[in-house]
Protein backbone atom coordinates (compact mmCIF):
# COMPACT_ATOMS: atom_id res chain seq x y z
CA UNK A 1 0.00 0.00 0.00
CA UNK A 2 1.56 3.22 -0.80
CA UNK A 3 2.91 5.26 2.09
CA UNK A 4 0.15 8.44 1.43
CA UNK A 5 -3.18 5.71 1.27
CA UNK A 6 -1.27 4.42 4.80
CA UNK A 7 -1.38 7.68 6.54
CA UNK A 8 -4.64 8.22 5.39
CA UNK A 9 -6.12 5.39 6.55
CA UNK A 10 -4.53 5.93 9.60
CA UNK A 11 -5.40 9.61 10.07
CA UNK A 12 -9.12 8.29 9.83
CA UNK A 13 -8.51 5.54 12.74
CA UNK A 14 -8.81 6.96 16.21
CA UNK A 15 -5.41 7.39 18.47
CA UNK A 16 -6.64 4.07 20.14
CA UNK A 17 -6.73 1.95 17.04
CA UNK A 18 -3.53 3.61 15.84
CA UNK A 19 -1.43 2.28 18.99
CA UNK A 20 -3.13 -1.10 18.64
CA UNK A 21 -2.33 -1.58 14.89
CA UNK A 22 1.12 -0.17 15.81
CA UNK A 23 0.84 -3.38 18.06
CA UNK A 24 -0.29 -5.65 15.09
CA UNK A 25 3.42 -6.27 12.93
CA UNK A 26 7.03 -4.59 12.41
CA UNK A 27 6.47 -2.94 9.50
CA UNK A 28 3.65 -1.35 10.44
CA UNK A 29 4.83 -0.42 14.12
CA UNK A 30 8.19 1.21 11.79
CA UNK A 31 5.72 2.92 9.60
CA UNK A 32 3.85 4.57 12.60
CA UNK A 33 6.85 5.62 14.43
CA UNK A 34 8.85 7.04 11.45
CA UNK A 35 6.48 8.93 9.56
CA UNK A 36 4.30 11.93 10.52
CA UNK A 37 0.49 10.85 11.09
CA UNK A 38 -1.98 13.72 11.98
CA UNK A 39 -3.92 12.56 15.24
CA UNK A 40 -7.30 13.94 17.00
CA UNK A 41 -4.92 13.87 20.54
CA UNK A 42 -5.08 17.59 22.14
CA UNK A 43 -3.82 17.10 25.47
CA UNK A 44 -1.51 14.84 27.76
CA UNK A 45 -1.82 15.41 31.58
CA UNK A 46 0.10 12.94 33.68
CA UNK A 47 0.28 13.21 37.48
CA UNK A 48 3.19 11.26 39.30
CA UNK A 49 2.98 10.13 42.49
CA UNK A 50 4.43 7.44 44.99
CA UNK A 51 1.98 4.47 44.37
CA UNK A 52 0.64 5.59 41.03
CA UNK A 53 0.87 7.22 37.72
CA UNK A 54 -1.97 8.57 36.51
CA UNK A 55 -2.22 9.55 32.46
CA UNK A 56 -5.34 11.35 30.88
CA UNK A 57 -5.18 11.79 27.29
CA UNK A 58 -8.02 14.18 25.90
CA UNK A 59 -9.07 13.79 22.16
CA UNK A 60 -11.03 16.54 19.75
CA UNK A 61 -13.90 14.52 18.52
CA UNK A 62 -14.45 17.25 15.43
CA UNK A 63 -15.68 20.69 15.93
CA UNK A 64 -15.47 21.90 20.05
CA UNK A 65 -16.42 18.62 21.48
CA UNK A 66 -13.48 16.40 23.08
CA UNK A 67 -13.42 12.60 24.87
CA UNK A 68 -11.13 11.70 27.14
CA UNK A 69 -9.20 8.25 28.52
CA UNK A 70 -7.92 8.96 32.18
CA UNK A 71 -5.52 5.23 32.60
CA UNK A 72 -4.34 5.00 36.44
CA UNK A 73 -0.92 2.58 36.65
CA UNK A 74 -0.92 1.73 40.76
CA UNK A 75 1.51 -0.20 42.38
CA UNK A 76 -0.26 -3.19 43.69
CA UNK A 77 0.25 -6.17 45.96
CA UNK A 78 3.62 -8.15 45.63
CA UNK A 79 4.82 -6.01 42.60
CA UNK A 80 2.27 -6.48 40.15
CA UNK A 81 0.77 -3.51 38.29
CA UNK A 82 -2.74 -2.78 38.02
CA UNK A 83 -4.48 -0.49 35.03
CA UNK A 84 -7.64 1.60 35.90
CA UNK A 85 -9.01 2.97 32.26
CA UNK A 86 -11.84 5.18 32.24
CA UNK A 87 -13.63 6.71 29.18
CA UNK A 88 -15.63 9.40 28.36
CA UNK A 89 -16.57 9.40 24.66
CA UNK A 90 -19.43 11.95 25.14
CA UNK A 91 -22.51 9.35 24.89
CA UNK A 92 -20.88 8.37 28.69
CA UNK A 93 -18.44 6.86 30.93
CA UNK A 94 -17.05 3.23 30.98
CA UNK A 95 -14.38 1.48 32.86
CA UNK A 96 -12.13 -1.26 33.38
CA UNK A 97 -9.84 -2.72 35.25
CA UNK A 98 -6.68 -4.90 33.83
CA UNK A 99 -3.98 -6.49 36.19
CA UNK A 100 -0.66 -7.55 35.26
CA UNK A 101 1.88 -9.72 37.44
CA UNK A 102 5.01 -8.96 38.24
CA UNK A 103 4.50 -6.34 36.14
CA UNK A 104 6.30 -2.20 36.54
CA UNK A 105 3.48 0.17 36.78
CA UNK A 106 6.33 2.79 36.23
CA UNK A 107 7.55 0.87 33.19
CA UNK A 108 4.45 -0.31 31.82
CA UNK A 109 3.34 3.72 31.77
CA UNK A 110 6.53 4.86 30.67
CA UNK A 111 6.10 2.37 27.73
CA UNK A 112 2.52 4.06 27.33
CA UNK A 113 4.03 7.40 27.09
CA UNK A 114 6.49 6.52 24.77
CA UNK A 115 4.30 5.08 22.15
CA UNK A 116 1.50 8.19 22.41
CA UNK A 117 4.35 10.59 22.02
CA UNK A 118 6.18 8.79 18.97
CA UNK A 119 2.73 8.13 16.98
CA UNK A 120 1.84 11.23 16.88
CA UNK A 121 2.88 14.00 14.75
CA UNK A 122 -0.02 16.83 14.86
CA UNK A 123 0.41 19.59 17.62
CA UNK A 124 -0.82 19.03 21.42
CA UNK A 125 -2.94 21.73 22.39
CA UNK A 126 -1.68 20.77 26.43
CA UNK A 127 1.32 18.39 27.84
CA UNK A 128 1.27 19.19 31.81
CA UNK A 129 3.12 17.13 34.54
CA UNK A 130 2.60 17.45 37.89
CA UNK A 131 4.94 15.92 40.15
CA UNK A 132 3.46 15.36 43.84
CA UNK A 133 5.01 13.80 46.98
CA UNK A 134 6.97 16.93 47.67
CA UNK A 135 10.47 17.17 49.60
CA UNK A 136 10.14 13.93 51.82
CA UNK A 137 12.74 11.60 52.69
CA UNK A 138 10.54 8.54 53.10
CA UNK A 139 7.40 7.52 51.94
CA UNK A 140 4.83 4.80 53.72
CA UNK A 141 2.31 3.03 50.99
CA UNK A 142 -0.08 0.52 51.79
CA UNK A 143 -0.76 -1.77 49.12
CA UNK A 144 -3.51 -3.92 48.42
CA UNK A 145 -4.02 -7.42 47.62
CA UNK A 146 -6.49 -8.16 44.44
CA UNK A 147 -9.16 -10.44 45.63
CA UNK A 148 -12.08 -12.41 43.61
CA UNK A 149 -15.53 -10.48 44.20
CA UNK A 150 -16.53 -13.72 46.05
CA UNK A 151 -13.91 -13.63 48.56
CA UNK A 152 -15.01 -9.69 48.66
CA UNK A 153 -18.31 -11.10 49.40
CA UNK A 154 -16.81 -13.10 52.90
CA UNK A 155 -14.46 -9.89 53.48
CA UNK A 156 -17.90 -8.05 54.14
CA UNK A 157 -19.90 -11.07 55.98
CA UNK A 158 -16.79 -12.95 58.45
CA UNK A 159 -15.20 -9.22 58.74
CA UNK A 160 -12.03 -10.89 56.64
CA UNK A 161 -9.08 -8.51 55.96
CA UNK A 162 -7.42 -8.28 52.87
CA UNK A 163 -3.56 -8.90 52.56
CA UNK A 164 -1.94 -5.62 52.98
CA UNK A 165 1.47 -4.65 53.47
CA UNK A 166 3.10 -1.19 53.56
CA UNK A 167 6.03 -0.56 52.05
CA UNK A 168 8.72 1.81 52.49
CA UNK A 169 9.08 3.93 49.65
CA UNK A 170 12.59 6.41 50.31
CA UNK A 171 12.93 9.62 48.16
CA UNK A 172 15.63 7.73 45.71
CA UNK A 173 13.14 5.24 44.48
CA UNK A 174 10.71 8.63 43.63
CA UNK A 175 13.32 10.78 41.94
CA UNK A 176 14.00 7.60 39.75
CA UNK A 177 10.50 7.26 39.06
CA UNK A 178 10.57 10.81 37.84
CA UNK A 179 13.53 9.92 36.20
CA UNK A 180 12.52 7.36 34.04
CA UNK A 181 9.20 9.06 33.10
CA UNK A 182 11.47 11.90 31.56
CA UNK A 183 13.91 9.41 30.45
CA UNK A 184 10.82 8.24 28.26
CA UNK A 185 9.61 11.39 27.30
CA UNK A 186 13.05 12.28 25.92
CA UNK A 187 13.07 9.04 24.05
CA UNK A 188 10.05 9.56 22.02
CA UNK A 189 11.56 12.68 21.04
CA UNK A 190 14.39 11.38 19.83
CA UNK A 191 13.09 11.45 15.54
CA UNK A 192 11.32 14.36 15.97
CA UNK A 193 10.25 17.53 17.67
CA UNK A 194 7.43 17.58 19.99
CA UNK A 195 4.72 20.16 18.62
CA UNK A 196 3.39 21.50 21.33
CA UNK A 197 1.22 25.33 22.54
CA UNK A 198 1.00 25.12 26.24
CA UNK A 199 3.93 22.96 28.17
CA UNK A 200 3.84 22.54 32.19
CA UNK A 201 5.74 21.08 34.49
CA UNK A 202 5.10 21.48 38.60
CA UNK A 203 6.78 21.56 41.15
CA UNK A 204 9.41 19.88 39.60
CA UNK A 205 11.92 18.45 41.95
CA UNK A 206 15.45 19.77 42.39
CA UNK A 207 17.00 15.84 40.43
CA UNK A 208 14.82 15.97 37.70
CA UNK A 209 16.74 17.38 34.45
CA UNK A 210 13.79 18.44 32.22
CA UNK A 211 16.00 20.84 29.81
CA UNK A 212 16.37 18.19 27.30
CA UNK A 213 12.68 17.86 26.81
CA UNK A 214 12.37 21.89 26.63
CA UNK A 215 14.98 21.72 23.87
CA UNK A 216 12.97 19.43 21.73
CA UNK A 217 10.01 21.52 21.82
CA UNK A 218 9.18 22.93 18.32
CA UNK A 219 9.78 26.75 19.24
CA UNK A 220 7.36 27.33 16.65
CA UNK A 221 4.51 26.30 17.99
CA UNK A 222 4.96 26.86 21.57
CA UNK A 223 3.24 29.73 23.24
CA UNK A 224 3.00 28.90 26.71
CA UNK A 225 6.47 26.97 28.58
CA UNK A 226 5.74 27.05 32.43
CA UNK A 227 8.26 25.23 34.76
CA UNK A 228 7.67 25.22 38.06
CA UNK A 229 9.84 23.69 40.99
CA UNK A 230 10.03 23.33 44.50
CA UNK A 231 10.80 26.24 46.34
CA UNK A 232 11.88 25.15 49.51
CA UNK A 233 14.42 23.33 47.88
CA UNK A 234 16.18 25.27 45.17
CA UNK A 235 16.05 28.69 47.20
CA UNK A 236 18.31 26.91 49.19
CA UNK A 237 20.68 25.18 46.95
CA UNK A 238 20.57 27.39 43.97
CA UNK A 239 20.02 25.01 40.80
CA UNK A 240 21.73 25.84 37.52
CA UNK A 241 20.10 24.97 34.60
CA UNK A 242 21.83 24.21 31.40
CA UNK A 243 20.40 27.11 29.16
CA UNK A 244 23.07 26.76 26.70
CA UNK A 245 20.96 25.65 23.72
CA UNK A 246 18.52 28.02 24.09
CA UNK A 247 20.50 30.69 23.97
CA UNK A 248 22.37 29.62 20.91
CA UNK A 249 19.38 28.27 18.78
CA UNK A 250 15.86 28.65 20.06
CA UNK A 251 14.03 31.69 18.89
CA UNK A 252 10.55 31.34 19.97
CA UNK A 253 8.77 33.54 18.19
CA UNK A 254 4.66 32.92 19.38
CA UNK A 255 5.85 32.77 23.06
CA UNK A 256 2.95 34.15 25.11
CA UNK A 257 4.11 32.94 28.52
CA UNK A 258 7.72 32.01 29.88
CA UNK A 259 8.01 31.09 33.60
CA UNK A 260 10.95 28.66 34.42
CA UNK A 261 11.12 29.47 38.38
CA UNK A 262 12.92 29.37 40.71
CA UNK A 263 15.46 28.05 38.58
CA UNK A 264 18.39 29.68 38.05
CA UNK A 265 19.56 30.84 33.98
CA UNK A 266 21.65 32.40 32.07
CA UNK A 267 19.01 33.24 29.50
CA UNK A 268 19.64 36.85 27.58
CA UNK A 269 16.86 39.40 28.64
CA UNK A 270 17.15 40.49 25.20
CA UNK A 271 16.19 36.88 24.02
CA UNK A 272 12.94 37.21 26.33
CA UNK A 273 11.99 40.79 26.22
CA UNK A 274 9.23 40.11 23.64
CA UNK A 275 7.04 37.70 25.37
CA UNK A 276 4.32 39.47 27.16
CA UNK A 277 4.54 37.54 30.34
CA UNK A 278 7.73 35.96 32.05
CA UNK A 279 9.03 34.84 34.88
CA UNK A 280 12.70 34.26 35.00
CA UNK A 281 15.42 34.32 37.84
CA UNK A 282 19.57 34.54 37.57
CA UNK A 283 22.19 34.60 39.60
CA UNK A 284 22.78 38.24 40.13
CA UNK A 285 20.45 41.37 37.41
CA UNK A 286 22.74 43.97 35.91
CA UNK A 287 22.35 47.72 35.45
CA UNK A 288 22.39 46.97 31.97
CA UNK A 289 19.49 44.36 31.99
CA UNK A 290 17.19 46.77 33.91
CA UNK A 291 17.80 50.13 31.35
CA UNK A 292 17.17 48.05 28.46
CA UNK A 293 13.96 45.87 30.08
CA UNK A 294 12.81 49.86 31.25
CA UNK A 295 13.13 51.00 27.47
CA UNK A 296 11.40 47.86 26.48
CA UNK A 297 8.49 48.39 28.58
CA UNK A 298 7.32 51.53 26.74
CA UNK A 299 7.13 49.04 23.57
CA UNK A 300 5.49 46.05 24.73
CA UNK A 301 1.78 45.21 24.35
CA UNK A 302 -0.96 45.88 27.17
CA UNK A 303 -0.62 42.99 29.33
CA UNK A 304 3.22 43.20 29.78
CA UNK A 305 4.67 41.87 33.00
CA UNK A 306 8.22 40.85 33.14
CA UNK A 307 9.82 39.75 36.70
CA UNK A 308 13.39 39.10 36.98
CA UNK A 309 14.54 37.39 40.06
CA UNK A 310 18.12 37.29 41.61
CA UNK A 311 20.06 34.64 43.72
CA UNK A 312 21.85 37.79 45.45
CA UNK A 313 20.38 40.17 47.63
CA UNK A 314 18.98 43.22 45.19
CA UNK A 315 20.22 46.20 46.65
CA UNK A 316 17.69 49.18 46.71
CA UNK A 317 20.78 51.44 46.29
CA UNK A 318 21.87 50.46 43.44
CA UNK A 319 17.97 50.69 42.24
CA UNK A 320 18.26 53.95 43.08
CA UNK A 321 21.89 54.42 41.28
CA UNK A 322 20.29 52.99 37.96
CA UNK A 323 16.50 53.64 38.15
CA UNK A 324 16.90 57.25 39.36
CA UNK A 325 14.67 58.50 42.82
CA UNK A 326 12.03 56.06 44.41
CA UNK A 327 7.90 57.25 43.20
CA UNK A 328 6.97 55.17 46.38
CA UNK A 329 7.79 53.40 49.22
CA UNK A 330 5.09 51.62 51.20
CA UNK A 331 5.61 51.36 55.03
CA UNK A 332 6.13 47.63 54.53
CA UNK A 333 5.72 46.18 51.18
CA UNK A 334 7.68 46.50 48.02
CA UNK A 335 9.35 50.12 46.43
CA UNK A 336 7.86 51.28 43.23
CA UNK A 337 9.52 53.19 40.39
CA UNK A 338 6.48 55.16 38.25
CA UNK A 339 7.32 56.40 34.32
CA UNK A 340 4.97 58.15 32.42
CA UNK A 341 4.69 56.71 28.72
CA UNK A 342 4.03 60.09 26.83
CA UNK A 343 1.10 60.06 24.89
CA UNK A 344 -0.79 57.45 26.35
CA UNK A 345 -3.07 56.86 29.65
CA UNK A 346 -0.52 54.20 30.25
CA UNK A 347 2.09 54.23 33.40
CA UNK A 348 5.15 51.77 32.94
CA UNK A 349 5.64 50.65 36.59
CA UNK A 350 9.16 49.00 38.34
CA UNK A 351 8.38 47.10 41.28
CA UNK A 352 11.24 45.76 43.57
CA UNK A 353 10.12 43.18 45.94
CA UNK A 354 13.50 42.95 48.33
CA UNK A 355 12.64 40.06 50.62
CA UNK A 356 11.36 37.63 47.89
CA UNK A 357 14.57 39.14 45.26
CA UNK A 358 12.62 40.30 42.88
CA UNK A 359 11.79 43.12 40.46
CA UNK A 360 8.82 43.25 38.06
CA UNK A 361 8.43 45.52 35.21
CA UNK A 362 4.94 46.40 34.22
CA UNK A 363 2.31 48.36 32.12
CA UNK A 364 -0.89 50.00 34.84
CA UNK A 365 -3.44 52.47 34.12
CA UNK A 366 -2.97 55.94 34.34
CA UNK A 367 -5.81 56.57 36.89
CA UNK A 368 -4.35 53.73 39.32
CA UNK A 369 -0.57 55.06 40.21
CA UNK A 370 -0.41 58.55 38.54
CA UNK A 371 0.03 60.18 41.83
CA UNK A 372 3.49 58.61 42.29
CA UNK A 373 5.34 59.43 39.72
CA UNK A 374 8.48 61.45 39.78
CA UNK A 375 8.11 64.49 36.81
CA UNK B 1 -51.68 40.54 -24.13
CA UNK B 2 -52.54 37.40 -21.91
CA UNK B 3 -50.75 33.90 -21.92
CA UNK B 4 -53.32 32.52 -23.54
CA UNK B 5 -53.87 34.89 -26.76
CA UNK B 6 -49.70 34.52 -27.29
CA UNK B 7 -49.27 33.65 -30.74
CA UNK B 8 -48.03 29.83 -31.18
CA UNK B 9 -44.21 29.47 -32.93
CA UNK B 10 -43.49 25.74 -34.26
CA UNK B 11 -40.28 24.57 -33.04
CA UNK B 12 -38.21 22.36 -35.17
CA UNK B 13 -36.24 20.16 -32.82
CA UNK B 14 -33.69 19.00 -34.90
CA UNK B 15 -32.70 22.63 -35.66
CA UNK B 16 -31.77 22.98 -31.73
CA UNK B 17 -27.86 21.93 -31.41
CA UNK B 18 -27.74 19.58 -28.34
CA UNK B 19 -24.30 18.70 -26.96
CA UNK B 20 -23.45 15.08 -27.53
CA UNK B 21 -22.58 13.05 -24.82
CA UNK B 22 -18.83 11.37 -25.33
CA UNK B 23 -17.96 8.18 -23.75
CA UNK B 24 -14.55 7.52 -23.71
CA UNK B 25 -13.54 3.81 -23.88
CA UNK B 26 -11.21 2.14 -21.56
CA UNK B 27 -9.31 -0.89 -21.12
CA UNK B 28 -8.16 -3.30 -18.12
CA UNK B 29 -5.09 -5.02 -18.53
CA UNK B 30 -7.07 -8.05 -18.24
CA UNK B 31 -8.20 -7.02 -21.84
CA UNK B 32 -12.18 -5.77 -20.81
CA UNK B 33 -13.53 -2.69 -22.27
CA UNK B 34 -15.09 -0.26 -20.27
CA UNK B 35 -17.45 2.78 -22.02
CA UNK B 36 -17.72 6.09 -19.36
CA UNK B 37 -18.97 9.57 -19.63
CA UNK B 38 -16.91 12.61 -19.91
CA UNK B 39 -18.76 13.72 -16.44
CA UNK B 40 -18.15 10.83 -14.84
CA UNK B 41 -14.19 11.05 -16.07
CA UNK B 42 -13.79 14.14 -14.10
CA UNK B 43 -14.00 12.48 -10.97
CA UNK B 44 -10.33 10.97 -11.50
CA UNK B 45 -7.43 13.84 -11.82
CA UNK B 46 -5.16 11.27 -13.71
CA UNK B 47 -7.87 10.01 -16.36
CA UNK B 48 -9.55 13.71 -17.14
CA UNK B 49 -5.80 15.15 -17.87
CA UNK B 50 -5.17 12.49 -19.92
CA UNK B 51 -8.37 12.75 -21.78
CA UNK B 52 -7.81 16.36 -21.91
CA UNK B 53 -4.29 15.71 -23.47
CA UNK B 54 -5.54 13.58 -25.79
CA UNK B 55 -7.26 15.83 -27.23
CA UNK B 56 -9.79 12.99 -28.62
CA UNK B 57 -13.32 14.44 -30.93
CA UNK B 58 -16.44 11.74 -30.41
CA UNK B 59 -15.19 10.12 -33.64
CA UNK B 60 -11.97 9.30 -32.69
CA UNK B 61 -13.28 7.90 -29.12
CA UNK B 62 -15.34 5.31 -31.87
CA UNK B 63 -12.44 5.02 -34.26
CA UNK B 64 -9.14 5.02 -32.31
CA UNK B 65 -8.56 1.93 -29.69
CA UNK B 66 -9.80 2.27 -26.00
CA UNK B 67 -7.45 3.68 -23.49
CA UNK B 68 -5.23 1.13 -21.47
CA UNK B 69 -5.02 0.95 -18.29
CA UNK B 70 -2.54 -1.24 -17.87
CA UNK B 71 -2.36 -1.51 -14.19
CA UNK B 72 -5.53 -2.00 -13.27
CA UNK B 73 -7.85 -4.98 -13.47
CA UNK B 74 -11.31 -5.36 -15.30
CA UNK B 75 -12.70 -6.49 -11.83
CA UNK B 76 -11.06 -3.49 -9.86
CA UNK B 77 -11.34 -0.96 -13.12
CA UNK B 78 -15.99 -2.01 -13.01
CA UNK B 79 -16.37 -0.71 -9.35
CA UNK B 80 -13.99 2.63 -10.40
CA UNK B 81 -16.27 3.62 -12.93
CA UNK B 82 -19.64 2.42 -11.42
CA UNK B 83 -18.70 4.91 -8.42
CA UNK B 84 -17.43 7.40 -11.10
CA UNK B 85 -20.86 7.11 -13.49
CA UNK B 86 -22.98 7.63 -9.58
CA UNK B 87 -20.80 11.02 -8.26
CA UNK B 88 -20.38 12.68 -11.55
CA UNK B 89 -21.09 16.16 -11.21
CA UNK B 90 -20.55 15.99 -7.92
CA UNK B 91 -17.45 18.93 -6.39
CA UNK B 92 -14.31 16.91 -5.56
CA UNK B 93 -13.29 17.91 -1.96
CA UNK B 94 -10.24 19.61 -1.17
CA UNK B 95 -8.24 18.15 1.56
CA UNK B 96 -7.80 20.59 4.60
CA UNK B 97 -5.47 18.64 6.49
CA UNK B 98 -7.59 18.90 9.76
CA UNK B 99 -8.14 15.64 12.01
CA UNK B 100 -10.22 13.62 12.43
CA UNK B 101 -11.63 14.38 9.52
CA UNK B 102 -15.75 13.86 9.23
CA UNK B 103 -16.71 11.22 6.33
CA UNK B 104 -19.43 9.98 5.92
CA UNK B 105 -19.46 6.71 3.69
CA UNK B 106 -22.67 7.29 1.44
CA UNK B 107 -24.80 4.00 1.02
CA UNK B 108 -24.76 3.09 -2.54
CA UNK B 109 -20.81 3.42 -1.12
CA UNK B 110 -21.21 1.29 1.92
CA UNK B 111 -23.07 -1.63 -0.63
CA UNK B 112 -20.03 -1.05 -3.26
CA UNK B 113 -17.13 -1.80 -0.85
CA UNK B 114 -18.96 -4.92 0.52
CA UNK B 115 -16.49 -6.61 -1.04
CA UNK B 116 -13.80 -9.42 0.04
CA UNK B 117 -10.37 -7.28 1.23
CA UNK B 118 -8.29 -8.63 -1.57
CA UNK B 119 -10.79 -6.10 -4.04
CA UNK B 120 -11.36 -3.56 -1.31
CA UNK B 121 -7.39 -2.81 -1.09
CA UNK B 122 -7.30 -3.20 -5.31
CA UNK B 123 -9.94 -0.47 -5.23
CA UNK B 124 -8.01 1.50 -2.45
CA UNK B 125 -4.64 0.89 -4.88
CA UNK B 126 -6.60 2.45 -8.28
CA UNK B 127 -8.07 4.98 -6.02
CA UNK B 128 -5.37 6.53 -5.50
CA UNK B 129 -3.24 5.79 -8.60
CA UNK B 130 -5.90 7.11 -10.46
CA UNK B 131 -6.21 10.02 -8.10
CA UNK B 132 -10.20 10.19 -7.43
CA UNK B 133 -10.34 11.95 -4.29
CA UNK B 134 -13.59 11.58 -2.61
CA UNK B 135 -13.39 7.25 -3.50
CA UNK B 136 -10.00 7.09 -1.52
CA UNK B 137 -11.48 8.94 1.09
CA UNK B 138 -14.40 6.74 1.61
CA UNK B 139 -12.39 3.64 0.69
CA UNK B 140 -9.62 4.64 3.82
CA UNK B 141 -12.62 5.18 6.23
CA UNK B 142 -14.12 1.79 5.45
CA UNK B 143 -10.31 -0.08 6.57
CA UNK B 144 -10.59 2.48 9.45
CA UNK B 145 -13.55 1.38 10.41
CA UNK B 146 -12.72 -2.24 10.05
CA UNK B 147 -9.65 -1.41 12.36
CA UNK B 148 -12.14 -0.25 15.09
CA UNK B 149 -12.14 -2.12 18.22
CA UNK B 150 -9.92 -4.89 17.51
CA UNK B 151 -7.09 -6.63 18.84
CA UNK B 152 -4.01 -6.80 17.40
CA UNK B 153 -4.44 -10.56 16.81
CA UNK B 154 -7.89 -10.23 15.07
CA UNK B 155 -6.24 -7.73 12.86
CA UNK B 156 -3.57 -9.59 11.66
CA UNK B 157 -6.59 -12.62 10.94
CA UNK B 158 -8.14 -9.60 8.88
CA UNK B 159 -5.82 -8.08 7.15
CA UNK B 160 -3.46 -11.21 6.73
CA UNK B 161 -0.29 -10.01 8.40
CA UNK B 162 2.42 -11.74 10.17
CA UNK B 163 3.30 -11.33 13.61
CA UNK B 164 6.54 -10.34 14.82
CA UNK B 165 7.77 -14.14 15.50
CA UNK B 166 6.24 -15.38 12.08
CA UNK B 167 8.18 -12.35 10.48
CA UNK B 168 11.48 -12.76 11.79
CA UNK B 169 10.85 -16.88 11.26
CA UNK B 170 10.32 -16.43 7.58
CA UNK B 171 13.33 -13.55 7.30
CA UNK B 172 15.48 -16.20 9.06
CA UNK B 173 14.37 -18.59 6.50
CA UNK B 174 14.95 -16.49 3.58
CA UNK B 175 18.77 -15.61 4.56
CA UNK B 176 19.34 -19.53 5.51
CA UNK B 177 18.12 -20.07 1.86
CA UNK B 178 20.50 -17.40 1.26
CA UNK B 179 23.18 -18.45 3.01
CA UNK B 180 23.54 -22.79 3.42
CA UNK B 181 26.83 -22.11 5.36
CA UNK B 182 24.77 -20.32 8.07
CA UNK B 183 21.74 -23.12 8.73
CA UNK B 184 25.32 -25.18 9.10
CA UNK B 185 26.89 -23.58 11.79
CA UNK B 186 23.10 -23.21 13.52
CA UNK B 187 22.38 -27.23 12.99
CA UNK B 188 26.16 -27.08 14.71
CA UNK B 189 25.28 -24.62 17.52
CA UNK B 190 22.44 -26.70 18.73
CA UNK B 191 24.17 -30.04 18.84
CA UNK B 192 26.33 -28.95 20.72
CA UNK B 193 23.61 -27.25 22.97
CA UNK B 194 22.48 -30.59 23.11
CA UNK B 195 25.50 -32.28 24.59
CA UNK B 196 25.28 -29.76 27.15
CA UNK B 197 28.17 -27.64 26.03
CA UNK B 198 27.28 -23.38 26.85
CA UNK B 199 29.69 -21.85 24.41
CA UNK B 200 30.21 -22.48 20.86
CA UNK B 201 33.89 -22.29 20.95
Amino acid sequence: MPDLVMRKILEDCDFCTVLVVRKVCRALRDFIDNSFINSSLKRVHIDISIQSIILKVTFSNGGKKYKFKRIQYQHKYEDDCKMEISMNDGSGRTSKEILFENTSFVQLFCDDLERILRANDSIFENISVNFRGGPRKVFKVVVKEECSKIYGIFEKVFCLKNRRKTIRVIEYDYTETMTKVMEAMERSLMYRKLKVASFHMYPVPRDIQFMNIVNNIDATCLKKLEVNGLQDVILKNGVHLGTEIIEERIKWENMKFFCLWPFITSIPVQKLAHIPIVKIKYETISAEDILYLKEVVINSPATYRFTIGSKTKIDVNFLIKVLGPLSKQFYVGPFIWCFEIPGTRKIKVITCNQTSNWLVFTIEPRYKYRSYVVY
Amino acid sequence: MSVENAPVVDVDEAAIPVEKKMYYRFESNDKKEFRVSELAIQQSETLNRLVEAMGYTSEDVENKPAIAIENIDGKTLKLVFQWCEHHKGEAIPVDDGSVPKIVEIPEFDAKLMDIDNGLLFKLIWAADYLNIVQLLNVSCKKVANMAQGKTPAQLRRVYLLPSDEEDEAAKRAAQEAQDPRAREVEEEFEERKRQGGNSFF
